[in-house]
């Protein structure tokens, strides 16, 4: 038996060179009696260890532990005996971490004076700083140092081992054979010279003697073992290993405590708040059916333990109702009567007749998991109130593992093993991640690369291993964990690379296999348009419109109607060009419908093809099946066709007897599907589990495909749910108050699927008059003028700095400016004024906007000197139109009254060509003739290769198909026209939905030979 | 002035006629530091002039000549490697300092390397050169003896072929063997001093695992008591 | 006063087309690496629709399998230098004009000529032999020729009238304008140069630097801005008929006593000093033979060359007998006094430069090794390969232990010999083709013998060197 007590795992970034999992299951294997994951002053790999060894039932102890240098004259390993042990290595970490920036750490001599419980496994660098640390430690620890002694077979052993006896002798501390292991297995060797490589910024071969002698550093059988290193060395591994009884599983979290007010504890306090909630959300009294559901609920979250977690995030929420702030609580939990009462979520359980069932099940042991959305612009304020109130010891982020990527691994490989920057850049540029028949390898030799060519070779096989290799720890999008005592108790905190942000060293994976709750603060930019449209409507007609107001008014006919006919641009969610061709066909007429619409159209469902059934099934075109019973209770509520990811879990636990466990490790396995493609082991499990009980194999193929699908974006029913309120209020306001809505929205880019452009042709196509920017009229934001038309702001001028727009609009005289020098001495910069000039913003002072800018370029009108005589004897001559509307474009991305294809029509150019609103008099299959600005190239991964161009004309959008081979054929002008001319067959489906497959594509770029169209490509 | 003279007196090509010899008064040796040789040698090898040591290849005859090669380094000269197929050990060299001063020398034959040899000599800008590009015959030893003495620069012969054995005029000529587990050295001739045969000396090896074995055999007996102890 | 301009807009491209492309239809680019923006287009490229301006990515979709040469402007500069050489035949001023541009002097070459037509005719057919794409144009100063040549005009203007009139409506991208100039008259609706030229001087200069109106003036030729003329480098060269032809390299040296003491005074006069020298001897019956005679340090009186040169006669193989021979002395450096004493370290110093020289004539550069550390592990390889200057001499040394000699090729053990320290393992080199997995020993002989060897990975062992 042996104990390998010194080993980092590849969580020692750019050095180990194998996954913490690696190393534990090959020590098992070997019949290791434990192995200690140490890796350099951090303990972000020994979760997942834990997380193997549990799953797996591995017969190998884990010993916590961590590496650390000093001053680099002093190498020694810190192992945890006990808990308490664990704390102070913890407070160790978290203090050298946070004295440094983000990724180092300096330790102080008092922090290894400070050491009562760890122990020392001292790593000898065999030079003369060994006397003075030898006396140091027997000094201060004496009785928990030990030596570590290596075997590693380069040329140096002879003197270490000679070395280590005399130090024993003169220490008496204990000696230890280990191998400073850097790799679970010999030919990781490779890899770990990559990594060092990427380290120093070298190349390999400019490693020299730096780099790995031999592949001695990695785990070695036991009779290798005992053939390298004296019987008593492992057996001293192997007492001190069996000293070492602390597990990862005693860690508990205890909650903070002072959420709760004296008087009361956790259940009353919980039970109190949910009675004031009622008297608010219920103000007619509560049905005995809620009442009911509201005992169960509390009963199991005291059965849980989880009423502090509820209490923690009603107090955030309260916080943020105080500030005004508009917030939004979505997830599995958030979808209860309780958390409705607490005014969490918005979403009435009357409605969705309560999914409750799911709130929090026992035997899936998933911890209650609730995100908070806020404004995007106001969560700085609520983060630094969870800062303060908390304060900075018992508070902090969770992390998020960055990981090698194909790209950067690709990139980096290539550049340490000698190939050319530029080449690599251009070889990257042929890899179609997204095409899932041919392997980025195929494409590649595809290339004419000859794969027989051993560099090639290499960089191809060490490109594989390398993917999902951590690169660096980031922090969490919004995941706080918030614990009663000092939070380095618990687990090492550390620098975040924003200023004073801290984070910790375990993700979100980590958190949940440990059983400790995080609260998720996330930013919805819809959040801010929302809140600022409710301004201004309160501004205007003085109504209190809010969003508990408008979802009472559910269901509202008109709204729907508008939805039906895709007039959703700009509406949470439901805004994408697959949507507004999808809405239509499934006609969404209550809340629930909105429920399944949101989840419908994304690559799980469209790659399971449940689309297609969903559509028959809802049209009453099939009739509504279930294959059994239990499917129906899981499938009721969508016609038997399986769209939510809760839905596909539960079908993989009663239709392919996947237990609880089992369907946890499946949803974990499916959200990090792209990094790891641990998924395709499931893969035969679920489908033999469904034959097995006599479920159709397609059926079960079909299942597993959508599973693939769901991937990363797998949506499950609760955040569909909240999401489809915001997008119920934000058509019902697009539907009742449009002004307020367009101008709202505009204020709060960038955000959603449209540019300002687009925003702005779509609100003259709802009647709404859009006035030009006015250096006397706009404000920094876009208004609303009394009439109700919008009048372009201040900020839509490219170049104006916000400080320039400020200083103008507030010493504006009352009578506006009327002379050029008053504008100068608002203190604008010399660039200001020309952008504001080329934005045609100064109509009042000049009489076009070459003359303005010629005015402000005159830089001696500005001198206090020359400012009487303006002797202006040379007049720039006018903009033609065509020049008007270029000159609109390049200063503010849209023009207000002109669009090029309206000039080109003028100008009499477009012969026979069909306009956007003409397509839905013209007939099915018509041969059609079509121009348009491009504003969109879409290629989903889903469609096989078709790209799906939006060319927008001066009367509306037009959705072009192009298939694989006519884009191929017409690289020239699919890839580079912003003006295209296509000619196609137009194609209207029974609900009215036109599209124009692609024939002939012409660039009309030499139309306007100088127009900037900015289009949104292949996101 | 008179040190203007001494420094004129001491260059080479000034040729002194019969006062060189009063000049030279006692020949300046380089100590080895092996007690037992060094009174064998009188003192130690001649800084100027052709030395010679006969043995089997890798008998350690660099370790023994370690000091000469010591003296070598602050003189600011070339240290001239003169050999046939093998070639010097760059790391050795820098491992004993001697990496920035040293030539290598691989002359395509015989009559090649002599000549180098001679150029190295007369150029005044080498200190030490090792020949082992073969063996001396009698003419070129002479020659080159009386040239390196002239022109002060210290000539060693290191001569791996053992079979032919003829004395040559020069001024230490000595042979290194090792007979049943002992290193012996013998004084062919030796300048200023008489012929001494069989001079037992102690040869270390560069290293070896005695370390590794003492601890393995020592911690079995030992092991037992560890275990109880901690 | 006349100024013909010849633009070369893809010089690099042609010139690499000329000379290194195999396939002279490929689809070359050459692209900027720091913006990664295309520069120059090869003639198949262009047909693509590859043009100026545009992104890798974006020309990358367009022809999938173009060939990238990064742009370099030294490359440019070169060629540019070489072209000069060869107009300086022809034309007398010549000024270059960095990295794209040549500019000739017209006036002093009619009355030459008799006529500009003739000039220009043999002005073509040189540029024609270059095979370089190219546009001119010709105008009162350097500059209005180079902004019509950058527009494509392609034609020679008898007179200077007839050039400002071709000036007028040429576009402000063609200028020498900066960017920020241009776009700031494009906002202003000024798109042509006849727009410029009308707004009056003192309102231009309201708006924009001095810079810009003395090149206003320069383009109208009001002005003209002097400009450095183009000389070739110096270099000496010596040329020599052989009255008879000789078979024996040695008496050559009659020959080139006189020429080499000629080079020595070129050089003392010009103060300028060279440690090589480039001697070509012209065959009777076989190809030209090159011999460079190389010294430890710059050196220029005659008789240490004529030492040197004798050296390398003396091991030189003539192929066949001597018709004629070429000196030449191309590397010059300046020469400065060292001023310290007779016999000091200076003495030293050119006594060792003296014998590397001497040694490296006689016995031939791969004779005579300065030694370096292989900053690698496997210290074998760069012996065997000979890698002069394969990795970067390092002061870092390997851990381990390391014999004295070491033999060019490891022999298979023959004697018996026991083993005393080791292993030491070397595993590594999986990068390049030379990959070694071998575990070092030190064993002795039965005669005392202290050998390095090692066993590989099909575990037979090698002597790899002595410890002496």
């Amino acid at each position: 038996m042996f104990a390998e007590l010194v080993c980092q795992s590849n969580f020692s970034f750019l050095e180990g060179a194998s996954h913490p999992e690696e190393l534990v299951s090959t020590a098992a294997f070997y019949g290791y009696e434990a192995i200690a994951i140490t890796d350099e002053c951090s303990v972000a790999g020994i979760v997942r260890a834990w997380q193997e060894i549990q799953s797996n039932r591995l017969p190998v102890k884990l010993i916590t532990g961590s590496l650390f240098t000093f001053s680099d004259s002093l190498r020694i390993v810190l192992i945890c005996p006990n808990k308490r042990a664990y704390s102070e290595l913890c407070r160790i970490i978290t203090n050298a971490r946070r004295r440094s920036a983000k990724g180092q750490y300096s330790l102080a001599e008092w922090d290894l004076k400070s050491i009562r419980d760890c122990f020392i496994v001292w790593l000898p660098k065999g030079n003369e700083h060994d006397e003075h640390w030898g006396a140091w430690l027997a000094k201060h620890h004496p009785k928990r140092c030990w030596i570590g002694a290596s075997r590693l077979l380069d040329g140096s052993d002879h003197e270490t081992f000679a070395h280590t006896r005399k130090l024993h002798q003169t220490y008496h501390f204990p000696v230890v054979a280990t191998n400073q292991t850097l790799c679970h297995h010999p030919d990781r060797q490779p890899l770990q010279h990559v990594l060092h490589a990427i380290r120093e910024g070298k190349k390999i071969s400019e490693l020299g003697f730096d780099a790995m002698k031999n592949q001695e550093r990695s785990l070695k059988p036991l009779t290798t073992l005992t053939r390298l290193y004296p019987k008593a060395w492992i057996d001293e591994s192997i007492a001190l290993a069996h000293q070492c009884e602390f597990c990862l599983s005693e860690l508990k979290y205890q909650y903070p405590c002072e959420l709760v007010p004296d008087g009361f504890n956790a259940t009353t306090y919980l039970r109190h708040c949910v009675e004031q909630g009622i008297k608010r959300r219920f103000p007619e009294g509560v049905t005995d059916s809620i009442r009911g559901i509201i005992e169960k609920e509390l009963a199991l979250i005291h059965s849980e333990g989880y009423e502090y977690f509820f209490l923690t995030i009603y107090d955030i929420v309260q916080f943020a109702k105080s500030q005004g702030i508009l917030y939004q609580g979505r997830g599995s939990a958030a979808n209860s009567v309780v958390c409705y009462c607490l005014e969490i979520t918005a979403v009435d359980p009357r409605q969705i007749n309560v999914l409750f069932e799911r709130f929090i099940s026992k035997e899936r042991n998933e911890p209650p998991d609730i995100d908070v959305d806020f404004e995007h612009e106001r969560r700085e304020e609520v983060i630094q109130y969870i800062y303060i109130k908390y304060g900075r010891e018992r508070t902090a982020l969770a992390a998020t593992v960055i990981t090698f990527r194909f790209k950067s691994a690709f990139r980096e490989v290539g550049k340490v093993l000698g190939f050319d920057e530029s080449q690599l850049g251009y070889w990257l540029k042929q890899i179609n991640l997204r095409d899932r028949t041919l392997g980025w390898k195929a494409q590649l030799a595809s290339l004419g690369l000859d794969n027989t060519n051993k560099n090639l070779a290499h960089l191809f096989s060490i490109t594989e291993t390398l993917l999902g290799f951590p690169r660096h720890l980031s922090q969490h999008v919004g995941g706080f964990v918030i614990s009663a005592g000092p939070l380095y108790e618990l687990v090492p905190v550390e620098n975040a690379a924003m200023a004073e942000r801290t984070v910790i060293q375990w993700d979100k994976d980590d958190l949940e296999s440990l059983g400790l709750l995080k609260v998720d603060v996330l930013a919805l930019g819809m959040l801010t348009a929302i809140r600022k449209i409710f301004a201004l409507i309160e501004q205007r007609y003085d109504l209190p419109v809010s969003i508990p107001f408008i979802s009472k008014h559910a269901d509202d006919k008109q709204v729907y109607d508008a939805i039906c006919n895709a007039d959703t641009v700009g509406v949470f969610q439901i805004e994408s060009r697959a949507q507004m061709s999808m809405l239509p066909r499934l006609r969404p007429r209550c809340y629930y419908d909105l429920v399944v619409q949101i989840a419908i159209v994304r690559p799980g469902p469209i790659q399971g093809d449940m689309v297609h059934p969903y559509l028959l099934r809802r049209h009453g075109d099939m009739p509504v099946t279930y294959p059994s019973e239990e499917v129906r209770s899981v499938l009721s509520r969508t016609m038997g066709v399986p769209i939510f990811q809760e839905q596909v879990i539960q079908l993989a636990m009663v239709a392919a007897g996947f237990t609880g466990g089992e369907a946890d490790q499946l949803r974990r396995a499916m959200a990090s599907w792209k990094k790891t493609g641990k998924l395709l082991q499931f893969r035969s499990k679920l489908i033999d589990g469904m034959t097995e009980r006599g479920y159709k194999s397609e059926f079960a193929e079909q299942l597993f495909e959508q599973i693939c699908g769901f991937g990363e974006y797998g949506f499950p029913e609760s955040h569909s749910a909240s999401f489809a309120v915001l997008a119920y209020v934000s058509s019902w306001l697009k539907y009742y108050f449009p002004a307020e809505f367009y101008t709202g929205l505009m204020n709060s880019w960038p955000m959603g699927f449209y540019s300002p452009a687009q925003l702005v042709k779509d609100a003259q196509l709802h009647q709404i008059r859009v006035l030009p920017v006015c250096i006397n009229h706009s404000e920094y934001d876009h208004s609303l003028t009394a009439a109700g038309e919008l009048r372009l702001g201040l900020r839509q001028v490219k170049g104006l700095s916000e400080e320039g727009a400020r200083g103008l609009v507030t010493n504006r005289p009352p009578s506006g400016f009327t002379q050029l020098s008053s504008i100068q001495q608002c203190g604008l910069s010399q660039g200001d004024i020309a952008a504001l000039a080329s934005a045609n913003a100064l109509t009042d002072i000049s009489a076009h906007r070459f003359d303005a800018r010629w005015k402000v370029a005159d830089t001696q009108q500005s001198l206090p000197l020359f400012s009487e005589e303006s002797s202006d004897t040379y007049q720039v001559s006018a903009p033609s139109p065509a020049e008007d509307m270029i000159e609109d474009y390049a200063s503010l991305a849209l023009s207000v009254d002109k669009h090029p294809i309206a000039l080109l029509n003028a100008s009499g150019k477009l012969k026979h060509i069909t306009f956007a609103n003409q397509l839905a008099h013209k007939a099915h299959k018509t041969p059609v003739r079509i121009i348009g600005n491009v504003v969109g190239r879409q290629a989903p991964g889903t469609a096989g290769g078709v790209t799906f161009v939006t060319l927008e004309d001066h009367t509306g959008n037009i959705n072009v198909i192009v298939w694989q081979n006519t884009a191929r054929a017409q690289k020239q002008p699919f890839l580079s026209a912003t003006i295209l001319e296509v000619h196609g067959i137009l194609e209207r489906s029974k609900e009215g939905v036109c599209h124009v497959i692609a024939g002939k594509l012409i660039n009309r770029n030499d139309m306007f030979s100088s127009l900037t169209v900015k289009s949104r490509d292949f996101h | 002035m008179k040190s203007a003279i001494h420094t004129l007196t001491q260059h080479p090509d000034i040729y002194l006629g019969n006062a060189a010899d009063a000049a030279q008064s006692p020949i300046e040796r380089l100590p080895l530091g092996v007690k037992a040789l060094d009174t064998a040698l009188a003192g130690g090898i001649p800084s100027a002039g052709l030395s010679r040591i006969r043995c089997h290849q890798g008998s350690g005859e660099f370790q023994l000549l370690h000091p000469v090669f010591a003296a070598q380094r602050n003189t600011g000269k070339k240290v001239i490697w003169l050999y046939r197929h093998q070639s010097i050990n760059p790391v050795w060299l820098a491992k004993h300092k001697l990496l920035t001063d040293s030539w290598l020398l691989s002359p395509a034959n015989e009559q090649d390397a002599l000549w180098a040899c001679e150029q190295c000599i007369r150029s005044q800008a080498c200190s030490l050169i090792v020949y082992s590009y073969a063996s001396l015959n009698a003419k070129a030893a002479r020659r080159l003896q009386v040239l390196s003495k002239q022109y002060q620069c210290l000539l060693l012969n290191i001569d791996y072929n053992l079979q032919t054995f003829m004395s040559l005029p020069v001024n230490v000529d000595c042979e290194l063997y090792y007979k049943d587990t002992q290193w012996y050295i013998t004084l062919h001739r030796v300048v200023g001093s008489w012929p001494k045969s069989d001079i037992p000396i102690c040869n270390p090896l560069p290293a070896s695992n005695d370390a590794i074995i003492t601890a393995m055999r020592e911690t079995q007996s030992a092991s037992v008591s560890t275990l109880t102890g901690s | 006063m006349q100024w013909l301009y010849a633009h070369f807009p893809s010089l690099q491209l042609d010139h690499f087309v000329l000379e290194q492309a195999e396939d002279k239809q490929a689809a070359l680019v050459v692209f900027c690496p720091q913006h990664n923006e295309i520069l120059q287009v090869s003639q198949c490229a262009s047909t693509a629709g590859i043009k100026r301006g545009m992104g890798l990515a974006q020309a990358c979709a367009l022809l999938n399998r173009i060939q990238l040469i990064p742009y370099s402007a030294e490359v440019e500069c070169q060629q540019l230098h070489l072209l000069a050489n060869q107009l300086y035949r022809i034309a007398s001023d010549i000024v270059l004009l960095e990295p794209q541009g040549i500019a000739i002097k017209l006036d002093p070459i009619i009355h030459y000529y008799h006529s500009v037509d003739n000039f220009v005719a043999l002005f073509h057919h040189v540029l024609q032999s270059t095979a370089l794409r190219y546009h001119f144009a010709s105008g009162p100063s350097v500059e209005a020729a180079q902004v019509l040549a950058l527009a494509g005009a392609d034609t020679v203007y008898l007179s200077n009238a007839q050039a400002l009139i071709a000036l007028q409506n040429v576009s402000l991208k063609y200028t020498q304008f900066t960017s920020k100039q241009v776009s700031q008259f494009d906002r202003m609706g000024i798109r042509t140069l006849q727009a410029v030229f009308q707004i009056p001087l003192e309102e231009v200069g309201k708006r924009f630097d001095n810079a810009l109106i003395s090149y206003l003036l320069a383009l109208k030729g009001n002005k003209a801005v002097p400009r450095a003329t183009f000389h070739p480098k110096q270099h000496f060269r010596y040329q020599c008929e052989l009255p008879y032809e000789l078979e024996d390299s040695v008496k050559l040296l009659r020959f080139l006593t006189q020429p080499v003491e000629q080079c020595c005074e070129y050089l003392v006069s010009q103060n300028l000093t060279t440690d090589s020298l480039q001697l070509t001897l012209h065959m009777a019956d076989s190809p030209k033979q090159h011999v460079e005679v190389r010294a430890g340090a710059p050196m220029h009186n005659a008789k240490d060359w004529l030492s040197l040169i004798t050296l390398k006669l003396e091991q030189l193989a003539l192929t066949s007998a001597i018709r004629g021979f070429q000196l030449r002395c191309e590397h010059t450096v300046v020469f400065h006094a060292t001023s310290e004493h007779l016999f000091a370290v200076r003495f030293n110093q050119h006594a060792e430069n003296m014998l590397m020289g001497t040694l490296l004539a006689k016995l031939g550069s791969d004779a005579v090794i300065t030694p370096r550390v292989c900053h690698d592990h496997r210290q074998d390889l760069h012996i065997r390969h000979g890698l002069p200057h394969s990795g970067a001499a390092c002061e870092q040394l390997p851990s381990g232990q390391h014999p004295c000699w070491l033999l060019i090729d490891p022999q298979p053990l023959s004697t018996q010999t026991k083993i005393v320290y080791g292993p030491e393992r070397i595993q590594t080199g999986w990068w390049d083709d030379s990959a070694v997995k071998r575990d070092y020993f030190i064993a002795l002989s039965s005669t005392g013998q202290r050998l390095w060897i090692f066993r590989d990975h099909q575990s037979n062992w090698f002597v790899h060197g002595y410890f002496s």
